[in-house]
């Protein structure tokens, strides 16, 4: 069984960045899923991951549309954006 | 799909060409079996097309793929084990240029594509952060073995009286050294991977690559060692199993690209 996208949060205490990288280890592993968030949290927000909030979680989610895109194809990747921010808000 | 079934695919193919070839070995069965994995290597990476948009930069990668494996397939099944240039007539020139510059530039660019996937996903320190040292060793040796086989194949097909042989088949064996360079790049991206959905894709693909070359170098030098069809057998398993890689690569992508349809339409 390949583990679901986005991992049950049920109480909403994981930060928005935990939640997009455990949804990524899915498909870049947890190395690169870190590194991934790591770079986009400062590239796009300045920030650290635990930095970010859930104010910012959709734009920070959608700066891994490109990534998600060249990898997984157009379909996918705006399948997994749409799952990723819903799961952050 | 998990990588762990489709590794069998390669595994239990190579064994049976190769149990196949001690039985009944032959012209006939290498022939049939080379139509066989070729034609099913373009059609996992057909699958991994079609599960794309044509848009869609990998669908590019595959799609290459796919013809550089269907069409030696298709020139076996129409041609044999022959080539255009055993004929004279200019037309037969024109199709060897044509067929091998396609094929083998096909597959060359197919395999860039693969290897520029991290970087234009903007993952490239991800892989850059590896190790070297191995790299550079696997990178030099590929590199001689692949020179090596060239200048060994071009100096037997020059001494056999087919200078266009040689020619073509020195161009398709840089292309092969070309592809064999690309391991390692590809060996990161699946290292860089590890632990996801996406490392089987490209772990496959650089075990592909290394296998043409294998099957090179061993063809080669069988043919200047006169061993006989005991080694071509083990040449043919090679041969399957770089196959059957690409076809496990191309249903690994595929199963990657469902999954995130999947979960995310239950969703919706």
């Amino acid at each position: 069984m390949i583990a679901p996208h986005v991992p049950p949060d049920p109480d909403g205490s994981s930060s928005p960045a935990d939640a997009v990288e455990a949804a990524l280890a899915v498909y870049l592993g947890p190395l690169t899923a870190r590194s991934a968030v790591r770079t986009i949290a400062h590239g796009v927000l300045g920030r650290r991951p635990d930095q970010i909030t859930r104010a910012e979680a959709p734009r920070f989610v959608e700066a891994f549309r490109p990534m998600l895109r060249t990898l997984l194809g157009d379909a996918p990747a705006d399948h997994l954006i749409r799952e990723l921010t819903e799961a952050v808000r | 799909m998990r990588p762990q079934p489709l590794l069998a695919l390669p595994l239990l193919g190579a064994a049976l060409v190769g149990l196949l070839s001690t039985v009944a070995g032959g012209p006939r069965l290498w022939l049939a079996t080379a139509i066989a994995a070729q034609a099913l290597a373009a059609g996992g990476c057909l699958a991994a097309a079609a599960a794309l948009g044509r848009r869609d930069f990998m669908f590019k990668a595959w799609a290459l793929y796919a013809l550089s494996h269907a069409l030696p397939a298709a020139r076996r099944l129409v041609l044999g084990t022959g080539f255009w240039w055993q004929d004279e007539r200019p037309l037969a020139a024109v199709l060897d240029a044509a067929y091998i510059l396609v094929v083998n530039g096909a597959r060359v660019a197919g395999s860039l594509l693969f290897v520029m996937a991290l970087a234009r996903a903007g993952l490239g320190a991800a892989a850059a952060a590896r190790s070297r040292g191995g790299g550079i060793l696997v990178t030099l040796g590929g590199l001689g073995l692949g020179v090596l086989t060239l200048l060994a194949y071009v100096q037997s097909a020059l001494a056999a009286g087919t200078p266009r042989g040689a020619f073509w088949g020195g161009v398709a064996i840089a292309a092969d050294t070309a592809c064999f360079l690309l391991v390692v790049p590809l060996a990161r991206i699946a290292g860089a991977f590890r632990g996801g959905v996406l490392e089987a894709p490209w772990a496959f693909l650089a075990a592909a690559n290394l296998g043409w070359l294998v099957y090179d170098a061993s063809r080669t030098a069988a043919r200047l060692a006169g061993w006989g069809d005991g080694a071509r057998g083990a040449s043919e398993a090679v041969l399957a199993a770089a196959c059957l890689c690409a076809l496990a690569a191309g249903l690994a992508h595929r199963a990657a690209v469902a999954h995130a349809k999947a979960s995310a339409a239950v969703l919706a």
